[in-house]
């Protein structure tokens, strides 16, 4: 390499000296030479072993059903009894005293319908059992006699891409979900059966009534000009993500205060918590003001309003939430707590699952959380002698309103492709008829697995016997990845999706076991009431069941028109932007009354009549 | 007659003799080369393969950008737009906000991070201690294969309010910085954070381009009296310009690629104005409806502007240092 370069000449990057080693065909060394010299054939030997031995061992990765994935997931149960015994007492010795039986097949395929569908990865299985062989998948091929098979596996944005690359080949799978845009498209090029014949013949009156068929507006994207394109699956009105305020009770003892009704009492009751000390902010909140978890959605519906969400406008339409004037009441509040400190002043940096390590590290008191969180807190409960989670009524504003953000009702539908047997739809619904029946009536077949996202109740898989002969967590209890994955892969929200209360009723049966003496139960009602956090999980479910009536609702649940595609973006990134700086103190309040005309001269009006054109055609 | 005394005119010059030419090698027929070498060919053809497979081929994607793309339609079936998915995009309130976002911030991650990454390179080449070099270099380059899904969450808690920074400011009575929450520091965090994650691992090129220098300049510069400054200045810093040249040109390509995965973990909307860039804006556009149009858009338009600044550079370098870069 030389420092200077003269003109004219190329200079190009030149490697140094390669020591290469060549023996000459007298075996001994030759000298030093550059990589211009031919390379001998014991070198490319030796450089071509080198690869294949490389490319063998790049290759060979375990096999997806060998080798069981480490679970990802934290235990729920950090008080298991005791350690997992090295030799289980015989299973014979253990009697179950409860007989769990099926209800009747509806209808005998032999052989077996095949339906090729979309798997989860990442389930767990315990020995001897895999995806193909394992109660789940056995109980629908003896009952149902429905035999899945593999069309392929993914999860998340590889689902998506692969599901694109079906859509784009024609290769569906024979039985797939799929909603919104993606289900507009399908149907514009008749990739989706239309069922509506079948689903009359064959879903059963049970099943109708509890899904609301036709009425309800979870069928409105399902149907279009009379054909029916699916099954929707419901998560029901609160399962999903409405939240519940919970407070500390321990502290609201140690203080002798009682919870807080109004909204001025959170930052009372918030402010009294910090100044004894007790915590060092008070409310929980994170980036997303409106959200599925640590949120403050009960504050904004308390006046009455609900950003983010389309809400009726009393003369027959739809408006946007977030520009209703009862906002800037709302931020007012926020915004005067922010600035006494009684939120986490980093809180805009926090997502969902950061604001919660504000509540698990002890720094709030006051917050909102969906009521499956519960469990989670009852495992807090145990780990910390003394806390006290209890949830406490939405607060009222000063017109006496109580509000908060209500899940969406509509979900994705399950689709049969086009050119599918009929005899295979068929043979879903019948399923589907099955499970309405065994869920319904879980306590009569006592499926004790009915009670949280139906699965298998099996020995081995959710749970074991321990030393006593009671029944203890099994290698896959429900509430860790692996169950949910491997029964993802079969059912294709189904159980959790069948019809809206059905959670609500199970806890509702359940609810007696609590407080009937353990020893009249059956060891599989011990042993579910013994659970961690399930007697919270009951308590919040049937509360935020109850109290459905405050819920504010998105009205709209269409496909964005191309102008609101074009718009929406912006419209976000200016409300987001506004709402969050004013409750900082960035900006002054008044900029909200600003923000509102810009909302609308920027595009809110475009968009607002377009939701409204696709609301007075869905409900007019 | 004293010829010896005489001084003969000299005879008239001959014209100069003419320039001549560079000594070209004679060119060898490609068909001697392959034969001389096939061996470098063979192995060069699974990657050449692979790219053409994998880079090549998929180009035809482009057309998704130029349509109204719906997958059961396929491409040549979805509706044809033109350069409306562009328009969208650049029509939307925010874009120029956006551009220059990514663009400040793009330029400001090269800068900082190709400068730190070669001071860094000279001031570890200096130290004699290998087991003292070995180590800084580990430790240095470590944070590099760490996602910024994890860096991004320790910054948040590292740079809180109550975290170690913040604290010793208040401690010493200035006030506290809102890292992550202030439009105008914001930038600067992404930058800085981004720099602290790459220098150890850009000053791998960079340290391995100084030990190509001739250790025979640097005595012969210490014989003549040389300083190490003067050293520095007048054989490394010359030494590895190329190498500086090349790290410029090729990250010139990736301007409008501002790291969206760090962006997208740690902005928030109080940031969105000096924060969003045009991944993370198009990100949320996605949330709204998925959209491959946009997207396919958008990527075009960032990977034409990078190849049009790489030929650029290349032009530059070729025209005013007599530097083929490649």
């Amino acid at each position: 390499m030389q420092p200077c370069r003269p003109k004219g000449q190329e200079v190009h990057l030149q490697a140094t000296h390669v020591n290469a080693r060549v023996v000459g065909r007298d075996g001994k060394l030759a000298k030093e030479n550059r990589m211009s010299a031919k390379l001998t054939r014991r070198d490319f030997v030796k450089s071509a072993a080198i690869t294949t031995g490389m490319v063998a061992l790049a290759a060979c990765k375990p096999a997806a059903t060998a080798v069981p994935e480490a679970p990802s997931q934290a235990t729920a149960a950090p008080e298991e009894k005791g350690t997992e015994p090295t030799t289980a007492p015989a299973a014979t010795e253990c009697q179950m005293d409860w007989n769990p039986t099926y209800p009747e097949t509806p209808k005998v395929y032999d052989p077996p319908v095949e339906m090729a569908v979309i798997w989860e990865p990442g389930a767990e299985y315990p020995e001897g059992s895999d995806r193909f062989n394992n109660p789940m998948y056995n109980r629908t091929l003896e009952q149902t006699h429905i035999k899945y098979t593999m069309h392929w596996e993914g999860y998340g944005e590889t689902a998506t891409s692969k599901f694109a690359a079906d859509m784009a080949a024609g290769t569906l799978a024979d039985q797939f979900n799929t909603s919104g845009i993606q289900l507009e498209q399908l149907i514009d090029e008749d990739m989706i059966e239309d069922i509506s014949d079948i689903w009359e013949a064959t879903a059963s009156p049970l099943v109708k009534e509890k899904k609301m068929y036709p009425d309800h507006k979870w069928w409105v994207p399902a149907m279009r000009d009379g054909k029916l394109y699916g099954i929707p699956f419901t998560w029901g009105p609160a399962y999903n993500v409405d939240n519940m305020c919970i407070i500390r009770q321990d502290w609201l003892d140690e203080l002798g205060l009682e919870a807080p009704t109004t909204v001025e009492g959170w930052g009372e009751t918030a402010r009294a918590f910090q100044d004894a000390g007790l915590c060092q902010f008070g409310i929980g909140a994170c980036k997303n003001l409106v959200t599925w978890h640590m949120s403050l959605d009960p504050v904004f519906g308390a006046f009455g309003v609900m950003p983010g969400r389309w809400v009726s406008d009393g003369a027959g339409g739809v408006q946007f939430g977030t520009i209703a004037p009862g906002v800037k009441d709302a931020l007012a509040v926020i915004r005067g707590w922010y600035e006494e400190g009684l939120l986490n002043p980093d809180f805009y940096t926090f997502g969902e699952g950061d604001a919660y390590a504000d509540v698990s590290g002890s720094r709030v008191g006051i917050f909102a959380s969906p009521w499956w969180n519960g469990g989670a807190q009852g495992n807090l409960e145990a780990e910390n002698p003394g806390w006290r989670f209890m949830p406490f009524d939405y607060p009222t504003g000063p017109n006496g309103l109580q509000g908060r953000a209500g899940s969406g009702e509509v979900q994705a539908l399950v689709c049969f492709r086009k050119g599918l047997d009929p005899t295979a739809i068929e043979a879903a619904i019948n399923n589907l008829n099955w499970h309405m029946e065994m869920h319904v009536n879980w306590l009569q077949y006592q499926q004790y697995g009915e009670h949280r996202n139906s699965h298998a109740f099996a020995e081995g898989f959710e749970w074991e016997w321990d030393e006593n002969c009671e029944l203890k967590n099994g290698p896959v209890p429900y509430n860790i990845g692996g169950t949910y994955s491997y029964m993802n892969a079969i059912d294709f929200g189904f159980p959790y999706g069948i019809y809206p209360a059905f959670q609500y009723d199970v806890y509702a049966d359940m609810a007696s076991w609590f407080d009937q003496d353990p020893a009249s139960l059956d060891k599989a009602q011990r042993y579910i009431v013994n659970k961690p956090g399930m007697d919270k999980e009951v308590q919040y479910y049937s509360f935020v069941y109850e109290t459905l009536d405050v819920a504010i609702a998105d009205e709209y649940f269409g496909i964005a028109t191309d102008r609101m595609k074009e718009l929406l973006p912006d419209l976000n990134t200016l409300s987001s932007e506004v709402l969050l700086n004013i409750v900082l103190g960035n900006e002054d309040l008044d900029r909200f009354d600003e923000y509102v005309d810009e909302w609308k001269s920027q595009g809110g009006d475009e968009v607002t009549a377009d939701v409204n054109t696709w609301y007075s055609e869905t409900y007019g | 007659m004293g010829d010896s005394a005489t001084i003969t005119a000299p005879q008239a010059l001959d014209k100069p003799a003419a320039p001549t030419k560079p000594y070209k090698e004679p060119r060898i027929p490609f068909s001697r080369v392959i034969k001389q070498h096939w061996l470098l060919y063979v192995m060069l053809l699974p990657a050449v393969v692979l790219l053409a497979l994998f880079h090549y081929y998929p180009l035809w994607g482009i057309g998704i950008a130029f349509v109204n793309f719906s997958p059961a339609k396929g491409l040549l079936d979805s509706p044809w737009v033109g350069l409306g998915n562009f328009q969208r995009f650049f029509g939307s309130r925010n874009a120029i906000n956006i551009l220059r976002n990514t663009i400040v911030i793009a330029v400001g991650k090269i800068v900082l991070g190709q400068a730190s990454a070669v001071v860094f390179a000279l001031v570890l080449n200096e130290v004699r201690s290998r087991v003292f070099k070995r180590g800084v270099q580990t430790i240095t380059t470590l944070p590099n294969f760490l996602s910024w899904v994890i860096i991004g969450g320790i910054m948040v808690t590292f740079l809180s309010t109550t975290g170690p920074i913040n604290t010793t400011l208040q401690a010493i009575g200035a006030k506290a910085i809102r890292f992550l929450g202030d439009a105008s520091v914001f930038p600067w965090t992404l930058i800085v954070s981004e720099t602290w994650k790459g220098f150890g691992f850009g000053a791998i090129i960079y340290l391995a381009a100084l030990t190509s220098i001739n250790p025979e300049l640097y005595e012969a510069a210490t014989v003549d009296g040389a300083n190490r400054w003067q050293r520095l200045v007048n054989i490394t810093i010359p030494g590895i310009a190329p190498i500086i040249a090349l790290m410029a040109c090729l990250n010139l390509g990736s301007i409008l690629n501002a790291g969206f995965e760090q962006v997208l973990v740690l902005y928030n909307p109080v940031v969105y104005k000096t924060g969003d860039i045009i991944d993370t804006f198009v990100y949320r556009v996605g949330l709204i409806e998925t959209d491959y149009s946009i997207g396919t858009a958008v990527g075009l338009f960032r990977s034409f502007i990078g190849f049009f600044l790489i030929m650029l550079s290349y032009w530059l370098a070729d025209r005013f240092a007599n530097y083929r870069i490649f």
